[in-house]
């Protein structure tokens, strides 16, 4: 039965030349379940599993960032009091100006350490009840219990930072042919079934970490849970379409866009939970989260943008007024950046591991034996390897060749490039704002789960 | 394992390679002149399609009307559904996730291509990477326990019997370790072994040059390589289901395999039990009320008293009591080993107590 069997172990009548086909066919079933194995399931067996590993990455570093998180939102709320920054600056958009914002640069102590970060705030009008004067205190009554519920409960189920992606309904019968690669139907995808935010990990008050069920990614915890119940949680959200463009020779050029990465991991916890009732006159009640953003443990070229901060904080608070007016103030704070990109030129290593990649396809796996080992060995070879970051390293350059004057009369500087970073958050959060009003207009009720649509509850489409 | 890549566009390759494949077995099958080419060709497109909806779970299922083909895609999307679930699934091992992913399952009949899915996982996870006597042993240990934990009390043994055909089909060089430690263990572990073995020798890659020979080559395997009698007849019950589930709707190449092989079946009823698992399959996939083609084949004049022996026989004397057995215990597990069916009586009249398995 096993490959080696030696000639007693052969069935009676069976002859070598049998037994040899049966070995060879063994080999070719392994290599080829292997291959198809690998295609399917997305990693050989014997990889790294996705979902299982990078939830379990993730969980050990939510801690750690949680804390950093901690220490910046203390700094912040010690600084915003007094508004002053070491650095600010006025940030704007074309039109719906928010009614305050701007961005700054500073030092704030985290983890004991001094850390250069910058940040922005805004705060924008989000809603305001369309009532009679003498009616508008029982509304804005009525308005401040439908709000708790929208920014405790419901708001993380269905917010997202992207813009929402349109599509037609189209059903056709399954295509069973190769047709299928020419098919303009669209694709159906998992993915756009759900909003931005995912729920990962939790772990409970006195007790261990544990995975969401895969059922409930979607729905995320209310959050005064965060109170008593849950010690962090950790979610991911989906931000497409989030680059920064670099034009090294100016407007109207081209340009380099880089697709920072495509989604982040944050966890929450109950310090960033605002749950306030007539905190003071005029005010009615302030309902907020925010979360501390989580290193992505897997590197990769980008060396700044979400999942690469070293320590960022969002905060996105709804304050309610006496009159029912609803503004939204939001805060985001992170490290300023060391790098932008990281390329490593490394021609020997790129040389074996195409080396490997192509023998391997060759021989659908069945010298993997042999040139695995090879390839490590080859791969250990001592040898220099250049890093270099083409964003900064520009910007250095620049610099150092017109002796200042590009940082001076070009704004080609890292300051430049901060701030772009900044308007780029500044913008993605005053969409993802924006985007939540019409989902809150739309529910009549929001105190009444029961008459919520189903997309509403379990924050994702059916 | 090799170090190839595993990019996002793997799976749409790999699908696409299907479709090709079966579209190729399609125009081949057209074109032959002979029924016995024919039907082998039919029967490597039925595995090309049953693959490639395994591979496209349940995403593809939506929208699509009612009907035996449909029914019969979604038992295979859904297999593919839980096999994707459980592998994509998080922290606390497979366990914990496995058993929410069965608690959801939309209904009962979703129950068995779920556990089957979860199996396949839970199998891979078991044997993936360098493995040697040691390791191997606490894998399947650890395979066990999270298999019996996770599934629902009952379907254990569908969640068991996807090592067989893991280990035979992704690392057969360790399929000797494995079955001599389940007979170590002595919990009657083997007969599940050997099942899915039998159900992996039905869709070994090396078998696909020679489609009109394939399931013949099969059975020669399953008579072969188990190591004594009941295992060979847990094989040969694995294959035999294998068999009928894929070609459910054209048990023409039922039939054919009948007339061809038929004589080389072992005594007993092996092949038996594993035609009436699938056919309980089905049943309970569909809650009883569809029929398939297998039901209503009438076979040509050579196959007929095959048919009528190894087929039509069974279905009508054993299949109802069967059926009857399982909701009566819940063991539903059970359908993945060879049992002897003589202890399955004629119909009984139904019981107002009969129990309801989840």
């Amino acid at each position: 039965m096993s490959s080696q069997r030696e000639d007693a172990d052969r069935a009676p009548g069976e002859t070598p030349a049998a037994s040899a086909r049966d070995d060879l066919e063994r080999s070719l079933d392994r290599a080829v379940g292997r291959l198809v194995h690998a295609l399917g399931s997305g990693s050989p067996p014997g990889s790294r599993q996705p979902g299982g590993d990078e939830a379990t990455e993730i969980a050990h570093l939510a801690e750690e960032y949680l804390q950093r998180g901690r220490d910046l939102l203390h700094w912040w709320k010690a600084r915003s009091d007094g508004g002053s920054f070491a650095s600010r600056f006025e940030l704007g958009r074309t039109f719906n100006e928010a009614t305050e914002s701007y961005g700054f640069f500073d030092t704030a102590e985290v983890g004991g350490e001094s850390m250069p970060v910058m940040g922005n705030f805004q705060e924008m009008s989000y809603d305001r009840p369309k009532s009679a004067p003498q009616g508008s205190g029982a509304a804005a009554g009525w308005l401040r219990d439908q709000m708790r519920e929208f920014v405790l409960r419901y708001f993380m189920r269905v917010s997202d930072f992207r813009e929402p992606e349109g599509f037609a309904e189209t059903w056709r019968p399954p295509l069973s042919t190769i047709f299928e690669m020419l098919s303009w139907c669209p694709e159906e995808s998992e993915e756009l079934r759900g909003f931005g935010f995912q729920q990962l990990v939790y772990k409970e008050r006195g007790g261990g970490v544990h995975p969401f069920r895969h059922e409930e990614r979607y729905r995320i915890v209310d959050l005064r849970d965060l109170l008593e119940r849950y010690e962090w949680i950790v979610v991911k959200v989906r931000i497409f379409d989030f680059r920064v463009t670099v034009r090294p020779f100016g407007a109207g050029t081209p340009e380099i866009s880089l697709p920072l990465q495509e989604a982040s991991y944050l966890v929450l916890s109950r310090d960033f939970v605002e749950i306030e009732e007539e905190p003071e006159p005029g005010v009615l009640a302030r309902y907020g989260f925010g979360y501390a953003f989580v290193r992505d443990p897997r590197p990769g070229m980008l060396g700044y943008g979400p999942g690469q901060f070293d320590a960022a904080i969002e905060t996105i608070h709804f304050h309610v007024a006496d009159d029912g007016s609803v503004r939204v103030p939001m805060v985001f704070v992170a490290n300023r950046p060391e790098r932008v990109a990281t390329v490593e030129v490394d021609p020997w290593r790129w040389s074996v591991e195409l080396g490997r990649r192509l023998g391997d396809l060759a021989t659908l796996g069945l010298a993997d034996r042999w040139i695995a080992p090879m390839a490590r060995m080859m791969g250990a070879v001592p040898r220099p390897r250049l890093r270099f970051d083409p964003v900064l390293g520009y910007v250095r350059f620049a610099d150092a060749v017109s002796g200042g004057m590009a940082a001076s009369r070009l704004c080609i500087d890292r300051e430049q490039l901060e701030k772009d970073f900044l308007v780029k958050h500044y913008m993605q959060h005053y969409q993802t704002i924006a985007g939540s009003l019409a989902t809150w207009r739309l529910i009549g009720d929001w105190c009444d789960e029961a008459s919520l649509p189903a997309w509403v509850v379990e924050g994702r489409r059916p | 394992m090799s170090a190839l890549p595993s990019p996002p566009w793997g799976r749409r390759l790999l699908t696409a390679g299907l479709a090709a494949g079966r579209l190729v077995a399609g125009a081949v099958e057209s074109a032959l002149p002979g029924e016995s080419g024919r039907t082998g060709w039919q029967e490597l497109g039925n595995k090309l399609d049953a693959f490639r909806w395994f591979q496209e779970g349940l995403v593809a299922d939506r929208g699509e009307p009612g009907g035996v083909d449909a029914t019969f895609r979604r038992l295979w999307r859904t297999e593919g559904e839980g096999y994707r679930r459980a592998t994509e699934s998080a922290v606390e091992g497979r366990g914990a996730a496995a058993v929410a992913l069965l608690r959801s399952a939309p209904g009962p009949g979703d129950l068995l291509p779920l556990h089957a899915g979860l199996g396949l996982a839970l199998a891979e996870r078991a044997v993936q990477g360098e493995v040697d006597g040691t390791h191997l042993a606490v894998r399947v240990d650890r395979f066990v326990a999270t298999a019996r934990s996770a599934a629902v009390p009952g379907w254990e043994g569908t969640v068991l019997e996807a090592l067989g055909l893991v280990v035979r089909t992704l690392r057969p060089e360790l399929l000797d370790a494995v079955d001599r430690h389940l007979a170590e263990r002595g919990e009657g572990l083997r007969g599940h072994l050997w099942h899915g073995v039998g159900r992996g020798l039905y869709f070994l890659p090396s078998h696909v040059p020679s489609p009109a020979a394939a399931t013949a080559r099969a059975l020669e395997k399953a008579l072969a390589e188990p190591p004594d009698r009941r295992r060979r007849d847990d094989a040969v019950a694995g294959l035999a289901w294998a068999l009928t589930l894929v070609n459910l709707l054209h048990p023409r190449v039922v039939e054919r395999f009948l007339v061809r092989c038929g004589p080389r079946l072992p005594s007993g009823d092996a092949f038996e039990h594993g035609v009436l698992s699938a056919l309980v399959v089905w049943h309970r996939a569909t809650g009883g009320g569809m029929e398939t083609p297998l039901h209503r084949h009438r076979p040509e004049p050579d196959g007929a008293e095959a048919w009528a022996y190894r087929v039509a026989g069974p279905l009508r004397d054993r299949f109802s009591g069967l059926v009857q057995e399982l909701d009566r215990t819940g063991r539903w597990g059970e359908l993945f080993r060879h049992r002897p069916l003589q202890r399955y009586a004629e119909a009984a009249p139904a019981e107002d107590s009969a129990r309801e398995a989840p």
